[in-house]
């Protein structure tokens, strides 16, 4: 009996590490300006509609990439409507906006990803984007 | 006759009203109180939804991937992170990581308030996703306004 109480004790441990250990997903979407998005999901390109200083709707062109470069947060817009916020310097990927992407990470917060690997597509192949996540 | 008939009509009526009583569906309903919303499950939330939020305010760029913070996770971490454009995100009071919120907005101008108490309003747009209307910072006891 002595013997089997630690044994328990230790696959619980165990178990319950498991459970809240963040797993390592992979998933596929559209990179967004998650500012532009918030506002209209129309916005889900790289050019936006957004209202002018006359209170007209007027296109902005590469507005996605421009937010990006101002530190808006980029999301990954899957297939399903879920957006996933990328933990990363977002400026690195505003090169890659309303491209296809396939992103593998942990999702340590509920609502964002730490990328592992991010791939955009590029032609049928991904192609590896390199980024710097941490200090 | 009638008294008796009475009593069993009586009886069953009592009866039906038990058993209603009992069947009901006592959960609760979703709530819209204030007290509530200050430390909402992150997944509960439908988009568009708006939102009332308590917590520390940090950078999502100082954990590591098993969500704990990186040896690095000081105010002045978070506040390098911020410059170089990670997500900046609430932490409601004694929740773990996954129920913090990240905000969508420009995370450069909340630089000087990491690591502060921080008052947020704002609307849904995922699980554990904010867009921020308004945020708040605690200082010297009351909420100052930041953006």
């Amino acid at each position: 009996m002595r013997k089997i109480v630690p044994f328990i004790a230790l696959c619980l441990a165990a178990f319950t590490a498991t459970i809240d250990a963040p797993q390592v997903v992979t998933l596929e979407g559209t990179f967004i300006d998650t500012k532009c998005y918030g506002m209209s999901d129309k916005n889900s390109g790289n050019n936006h509609m957004l209202p002018g200083a006359d209170g007209k709707m007027m296109e902005v062109p590469n507005c996605a990439s421009a937010c990006s470069m101002t530190g808006i947060p980029t999301g990954l817009l899957q297939k399903n409507g879920d957006v996933v916020i990328m933990v990363t310097p977002t400026t690195q990927l505003s090169a890659y906006m309303a491209q296809e992407a396939r992103v593998t990470g942990k999702k340590v917060f509920g609502g964002g990803i730490m990328p592992d690997k991010i791939e955009v597509k590029d032609g049928r192949s991904w192609k590896e984007v390199k980024i710097t996540t941490m200090m | 006759m009638h008294a008796t008939h009475f009593a069993v009509i009586a009886g069953v009526a009592l009866l039906l009203v038990s058993f209603a009583a009992c069947s009901s569906d006592n959960s609760p309903l979703p709530s819209a109180d204030p007290a509530e919303k200050l430390s909402p499950d992150t997944t509960r939330f439908p988009n568009g939804t708006e939102l009332h939020i308590e917590g520390i305010l940090l950078n999502t760029g100082c954990y590591d991937e098993s969500g704990q913070p990186s040896a690095h996770a000081t105010p002045s971490c978070a506040m390098e992170m911020t410059l170089k454009g990670f997500p900046v995100a609430v932490l409601p009071p004694d929740q773990p990581l996954q129920q913090a919120w990240i905000l969508l907005t420009v995370p450069q101008i909340l630089t000087d308030y990491m690591g502060q108490p921080v008052r947020v309003r704002g609307i849904v747009r995922g699980p554990g996703v904010l867009m921020p209307l308004r945020v708040e910072v605690e200082m010297n006891g009351a909420w100052q306004f930041i953006m």
